[in-house]
């Protein structure tokens, strides 16, 4: 019974998925009808399974099987419908007209995947979760957009996709090698008498997750997927994966690593993070295009999650770091495609940074939720971000005693936290640019207002009491 | 149940104020009144409901609210206080913002900023609710600033015109140089009740009250000079909002804002933030006598120039400022008879007690010339208008109360309170340390009186008497108040006629307050029937030399020492002007270096704000969009990390 909301979201998907059989054809105004029809089962599935996770009581003895649901298992789940809430909302008017059980089953299967994935203490269980996330992910870039550029980004992100699991699952082949076991707190008692071996495996693993978390050199896709698919794909792909990637990294490494095993792995985070916010950060400042520069800003903080993980590992931080980050970035990304989204269906451009020229006197209360989320983006004090950001400052820090290098680290992400500021302000300057011929945008739509004005609700409120974070 | 109610006060107008922001963007300006009349008189009820119920509880209450922070050795617990010293100012400060936000519903109709005026109107009640019940310094510091921040932008209300942006920014740095001072206090007090055995590790945990007043008899003992000076600091803090000497220069011109804003803030609330501080760390400031003889002098020096100013001002609701500034002095000169052994309790009851009566009258006088400047097109100089008793028949006697009771006539609020002062002063003078000290402060405190009925009835006479006069501006529609502006008016006369009687002779506030912990044990206070008697003569001779002036009209008197004495107190006493030659274009000159340096350092760095976008530029050229090549650089990369790993 405790994987009661997983097992719930992946057989409603699964019977969303189902219906589409009978959803088919029907003129405009049925289509209509469905939509908000399936928006709200959907909604419904994914309350049923909250309702689900809320009664549930968790046993003292979490036991050593296939799944394991302990706080990472906890957490994970409810940053999965955190964001399916947000992401079912703004699918709400921008789901397509043609597919729509197929994609919304798709998008529940991926939601109910996070905690499959959170929950797993076997490669096998793991393993599977992770491919409940991707094998959807790619029919929804493939349905949600019908034209060149979304089958390019479907491809691209396909084959790559395939790609990185290969090295996954090479990593996984010599972690069985070694232990002889698929269990994963038998595997990472191993860590510590592993030697090369097992840490050529560890960074084959990681490297495997990394392409989940669009961590460089694996984030080549993310660009040109977010350019090309539809923008609540686009919102998507920001945030559920790389939740999974991170959940999936913090199972196989695990919290309670060794020292010896520390030495080996920190250091390797440490040039990813350094790599994945330097190349986040100067490719987004000379973006024009605003879905690369948001793709870019993605890549960035995956970097900064980078470090986290790192203070995670080395037990300097409360256990929740990462996860609040997680939380953060997902009400202030997921805000700032429900705001773009809102200016889309409003009849609006998005697509150029130059598109936003002069919107807050076009759109003004989407304007004011791009606002708050930028200034969340950056790190600025009154919203969620900061904490964020501060608290991976401050437990990279306190590394800082033992290892030169995580000082260095730190002193990097401040850097790269300022050059960051430098392109989102662009940005946010754009939105209140003055200029005399501006056609006001007044088509209003319900469920994408309430998706982003949860967001920066939360964004706003998390400021004021973190710890609910 | 309590802590709900104490919780409940600031967090009603924080609800109107987000309500009103809302409205503000909407522009759905002509509602904006409800959300903050009724959070208002929320806030006004659950302080009562304070009151009532608390009265039961023995002593003062702290309420946990939520732990704010807990990242590493900092803890942050957001909690309040609840006493009877914080209860009484903030039962003024609810009742009177509610009264004022009532009123302000038809002075400001009219405007085009309906809405953003009560945002912030809710917004600072919020922060001086908050600042009232704060149970740690630095929280009490937040929400110090944030009251600032709410009087700039009132006082800059009408930002177009350049007087008021003007006053604003004035207002604002003038107190920025003194918080400056307060947060090094602030910051020296952690510092030193650190060292203190037995203290918390937590920094902000050390500035909770409780502590601080835990550690002040080991302080004194152990470091006094490090005391004296944290004192002198936290006082700087408080003389700057109170606009005491030599910081009171931005109060005269704060009066740009809307009348009922400068009634609520400029008169009634925020400006006695200082005196609330000095009176919650009274026990602190009991162990530094010499910076308590300080706010003596500072106060008394403040309470004449004050009137002195006020008395050749011909600006109306510039009187009253000044009025303000003097009136505020004499509570900061009753605070600093606590430099006196065991008299600090008696000290804060006078003072206490003061700004409490003080808040009723001064915030009717300043909206009955809020009623005068509505009906005279916004004119608002005595010169150009006079006779007005037909006009505005019951401005007429609203003011008449608040000026009765401003010039202490008895039995009315003001001549209770300011006689509890000079009783204070002049038991004080009777010590020998600082006896002379407070006989010459005595001496001011009774010239003051005296001028203060001067000024006030030569205003009062000569605005709503004499030979009728009304200025072009005011049209042909010069009219009474609306009902709606005059009922919170007699609400606050109610207050100003009876809360004398009603609180002075019966100890009632000295009863009350003596139920704080620190204000608790048992004040000898003597009454000085002679006192009385001569304030009270003070103030009928005063109103008669008020009213011959205002016959008199302007002397023609070109030289003698009565010249020169108008000449200063029109000229404000030459502070401004010596402020602006000595401290402001010195100022200005390092400010033209620095700026020059700036633009150097600022081109400078622009360069170096370039070159990320350079360096994108140069990474755009991997990411060529074919897939081939992404796999090729992924794989690449795997390389170099496995044989990293394994050459390790």
């Amino acid at each position: 019974m405790l994987m009661a909301p997983a097992i719930t979201l992946i057989l409603g998907g699964s019977i969303v998925m189902a219906a589409s059989l009978v959803l088919k054809s029907g003129t405009a105004q049925d289509v209509h009808g469905q939509r908000t029809g399936v928006a709200v089962v959907s909604l419904a599935i994914l309350a049923l399974a909250a309702i689900l996770g809320t009664i549930r009581s968790v046993p003292a003895d979490l036991g050593q099987g296939l799944f394991r649901f302990d706080g990472t298992a906890l957490a994970a789940e409810r940053l999965a419908l955190l964001g399916g809430l947000i992401l079912i909302l703004m699918s709400w008017s921008t789901a397509p007209k043609a597919n729509l059980g197929e994609y919304y089953g798709c998008l529940i299967i991926i939601i109910g995947g996070i905690p499959v994935v959170g929950a797993s203490n076997d490669l096998v269980s793991l393993f599977l979760g992770l491919e409940l996330i991707s094998i959807p992910t790619y029919i929804m870039l493939g349905i949600s957009k019908g034209d060149n550029a979304g089958s390019e980004a479907t491809i691209k992100y396909f084959l790559l996709s395939a790609f990185a699991s290969c090295f996954f699952l090479l990593g996984v082949s010599y972690l069985y090698g070694f232990v002889g076991s698929t269990n994963l707190q038998v595997i990472q008692s191993g860590y510590a008498s592993g030697g090369r071996l097992v840490s050529f495996a560890l960074a084959m693993v990681m490297c495997g997750l990394a392409f989940r978390i669009t961590a460089v050199p694996f984030h080549f896709y993310a660009p040109d997927v977010f350019e090309g698919a539809s923008l609540t794909m686009a919102a998507v792909m920001s945030y559920l994966p790389k939740v999974a990637g991170f959940v999936a990294l913090i199972r196989v490494l695990g919290t309670g690593l060794g020292t010896e095993a520390v030495e080996v792995v920190v250091p390797v985070l440490f040039v990813c993070a350094a790599l994945t916010m330097l190349v986040g950060n100067f490719m987004a400042s000379a973006q024009s295009s605003l879905r690369r520069l948001l793709a870019y800003s993605s890549v960035a903080h995956t970097g900064y999650l980078l470090l986290a993980l790192t203070a995670l590992l080395r037990q300097n931080a409360e256990p929740n770091v990462l996860f609040s980050y997680l939380a953060a970035y997902a009400a202030m990304t997921l805000g700032f495609f429900a705001c773009l989204g809102e200016i889309e269906a409003a009849g609006g451009k998005t697509q150029l940074v130059g598109d936003l020229s002069g919107m807050f006197y076009r759109r003004p209360a989407a304007s004011i939720g791009l606002t708050v989320c930028l200034i969340s983006l950056i790190g600025l004090p009154l919203t969620a971000g900061f904490w964020a950001k501060f608290l991976v400052f401050m437990g990279t820090v306190a590394a800082g005693t033992k290892d030169p290098w995580s000082i260095a680290m730190a002193v990097l992400m401040a850097f790269n936290a300022v050059i960051a500021a430098g392109y989102y302000w662009r940005v946010l300057s754009k939105l209140f640019e003055r200029s005399d011929a501006y056609v006001p945008l007044r088509v209003f739509r319900p469920s994408l207002f309430v998706a982003y004005t949860i967001c920066v609700v939360l964004t706003l409120v998390w400021f004021f009491v973190p710890a609910v974070m | 149940m309590l802590s709900l109610f104490a919780w409940m006060v600031p967090l009603a107008p924080l609800a109107g104020c987000i309500a009103c922001v809302i409205l503000a963007f909407r522009g759905d300006r002509k509602i904006a009144h409800l959300p903050a009349v009724i959070s208002l008189l929320f806030a006004a009820l659950f302080t009562l409901c304070l009151i009532v119920f608390g009265a039961q509880g023995e002593k003062g209450a702290v309420f946990a609210g939520y732990r704010y922070l807990n990242v590493g050795s900092l803890t942050v617990d957001v909690s309040l206080k609840v006493d009877t010293l914080c209860l009484s100012l903030l039962s003024v400060v609810t009742c009177i913002s509610a009264m004022i936000a009532i009123y302000s519903r038809d002075y400001m109709r009219d405007d085009p900023g309906f809405a953003r005026y009560y945002a912030v109107f809710c917004g600072f009640v919020f922060s001086m609710t908050m600042l009232v019940l704060s149970n740690n310094l630095l929280m009490l510091y937040a929400f110090w600033e944030g009251v600032g921040t709410c009087s700039f932008l009132l006082i800059g209300f009408w930002y177009s015109k350049p007087s008021a942006a003007r006053a604003a920014t004035k207002a604002f740095l003038v107190n920025r140089v003194a918080d400056c001072a307060f947060l090094m206090g602030i910051l020296l007090l952690a510092y030193a009740v650190g060292h203190v055995e037995g203290a918390g590790a937590s920094f902000f945990a050390r500035l909770n009250f409780d502590s601080i007043f835990n550690a002040v008899p080991h302080l004194a003992v152990q470091n006094p000079e490090l005391l004296t000076t944290i004192g002198f600091l936290l006082m700087i803090g408080a003389i700057g909002k109170s606009a005491q000497f030599p910081f009171h220069v931005w109060l005269p011109d704060a009066m740009e804002g809307p009348t009922p804003v400068s009634a609520l803030i400029h008169a009634a609330t925020m400006v006695t933030a200082g005196v609330y501080l000095i009176a919650r760390l009274s026990p602190l400031l009991e162990s530094t006598p010499a910076v308590l003889s300080v706010v003596a002098w500072l106060g008394g020096i403040t309470a004449f120039i004050g009137a002195w100013m006020a008395l050749f001002q011909s600006d109306l609701k510039r009187v009253l400022a000044y009025s303000t500034i003097s009136q505020l002095g004499y509570l900061f000169m009753a605070l600093g008879a606590g430099a006196i052994k065991d008299l600090m309790v008696v000290a804060v009851i006078a003072a206490m007690f003061h700004l409490v009566t003080h808040a009723f009258f001064k915030a009717l006088l300043f909206l009955a010339a809020g009623n005068v400047m509505h009906a005279m097109g916004d004119v608002i100089d005595m010169r150009r208008f006079g006779g007005l008793h037909k006009v505005l028949p019951k401005t007429n006697i609203l003011f008449l109360i608040g000026a009765a009771a401003l010039a202490g006539l008895p039995p009315l609020a003001g001549f209770f309170s300011k006689d509890g002062i000079l009783a204070v002063l002049a038991q004080a003078s009777k010590d020998g340390e600082y006896g002379i000290q407070f006989t010459i402060l005595l001496f001011l405190g009774f010239a003051t009186a005296l001028m203060t009925a001067v000024y006030t009835s030569r205003a009062y006479f000569s605005t709503f008497w004499g030979a009728e006069k009304l200025p072009e501006e005011a049209g042909h529609h010069a009219h009474e108040a609306t009902n709606v502006m005059l009922a919170p008016m007699v609400v606050l006369a109610v207050g100003a006629l009876s809360a004398g009687l009603l609180l002075g002779p019966t100890h009632g506030i000295a009863n009350y307050l003596q139920q704080t912990q620190e204000l608790s044990w048992h004040a000898e206070h003597t009454e000085e029937m002679w006192v009385m008697v001569a304030s009270g003569l003070l103030a009928v001779v005063g109103i008669a030399i008020g009213y011959a002036l205002s016959k008199v009209g302007p002397s023609t008197a070109t030289t003698g020492p009565m010249v020169a004495f108008a000449d200063f107190g029109r000229n404000r006493l030459y502070i401004d002007w010596l402020y602006s030659v000595a401290i402001v274009s010195p100022m200005e000159w390092f400010a033209a270096i620095l700026g020059w340096i700036d633009e150097q350092i600022d081109s400078m760095a622009m360069q170096i704000a370039s070159l990320p976008r350079l360096f994108g530029l140069i990474g755009q050229r991997f990411q060529n969009g074919r897939i081939a090549d992404y796999t090729y650089m992924t794989a690449f990369g795997i390389a170099a990390l496995a044989v990293w790993i394994a050459t390790r």
